[in-house]
């Protein structure tokens, strides 16, 4: 059930980064994959094995459905943001990443209450930090990637 | 938490040197790829690395530790830079090589047999601790899947057409 329920948000999220406007070319949502992925693991890793802070049950069911939220829906999830981002709407996108950030918490709410996952010493505020910090990397790799390429294109 | 070593030792030394020739190999070699392209495929290698390592090697079943104990610590993150060397030469040699359809899974196998005789020596110094019945045999069947894997991306993002790439 608890798998299932995750498959089914992450399937969600799938779904929007199919169908929103890409700002982003493919390759470029490619290494953003890659990246936000090592960036998640490695600030995740940090709360969970050395602070201790965040505990994940120890079933083989949760700590799976927890692996698919971090390693694909996690990633996919400040993509969409990213693309987002980089939209010429002045307002409206802040709404949108401010509805993501919203949905960013009520993701952690729910991991907590299907019991994947466990905190200590933690409260919103973290989250909305987590929350930004992934943006703000994301937004970063993404001016880098598209900078790396351009730089290209000019010379040729 | 398991503490296998306190000092700066063959492991640490093993990761830089490591590192630093494979950074050092993959500047100085003839450019190949777009910028772009490259950059990919070198992120590739290391987001596989963590990847397996933060798949492996978590709750429920933590099969191996890295470095010097079961914390992350800065030179478990250098492990997995060293990865990022070992996707791009792969990619290197399969372009450079331009080999027929038919002896890719050599070429797989190969590189599958050269990443386990790193693993071997990363083992041999400190880097990888196994727990609970793992060993290298197993990773060998993930190399086979992960290179294979990675050829998918260079037919789906080079191989086609390297043009529309670098838009």
């Amino acid at each position: 059930m608890t798998f299932s329920i995750c498959m089914l948000i992450t399937w969600i999220v799938i779904i929007i980064l199919s169908l929103i406007p890409k700002r982003l070319s493919e390759i470029d949502m490619v290494f953003l994959f890659f990246v936000n992925t090592i960036f998640e693991l490695s600030i995740f890793t940090i709360f969970h094995v050395n602070l201790k802070w965040l505990n994940i049950s120890q079933e083989v069911e949760k700590s799976l459905a927890d692996l698919m939220f971090r390693l694909i829906m996690v990633p996919l999830f400040f993509i969409i943001s990213t693309n987002i981002l980089l939209y010429s709407w002045k307002f409206l996108k802040w709404i949108i990443i401010l509805a993501m950030l919203v949905c960013f918490i009520l993701m952690k709410d729910l991991l907590k209450s299907l019991g994947i996952l466990t905190t200590h010493h933690w409260n919103m505020m973290y989250s909305i930090l987590m929350f930004c910090s992934y943006l703000i990397f994301s937004r970063l790799m993404a001016w880098f990637i598209t900078k790396a390429g351009s730089k290209e294109v000019d010379k040729l | 938490m398991i503490v296998y070593d306190n000092q700066f030792n063959a492991n640490e030394w093993f990761i830089i040197i490591g590192l630093g020739i494979g950074i050092v190999t993959t500047m100085i070699l003839p450019k190949r790829f777009p910028i772009k392209i490259s950059i990919v495929f070198f992120m590739c290698g290391i987001y596989s690395g963590f990847f397996f390592d933060h798949s492996l090697s978590v709750q429920p079943v933590s099969f191996y530790d890295v470095n010097d104990n079961s914390s992350y610590q800065f030179f478990d993150f250098l492990s997995y830079l060293t990865f990022g060397p070992f996707s791009y030469l792969y990619f290197y040699f399969f372009d450079w090589f331009n080999f027929k359809n038919k002896y890719i899974p050599i070429y797989i196998l190969m590189w599958s047999f050269i990443c386990l005789g790193f693993e071997w020596c990363a083992t041999y110094v400190g880097v990888y601790h196994y727990q609970h019945g793992y060993s290298m045999y197993y990773s060998f069947s993930i190399y086979l899947l992960v290179l294979s894997s990675w050829l998918f991306l260079y037919f789906r993002y080079y191989g086609k057409s390297s043009v529309t790439l670098t838009k």
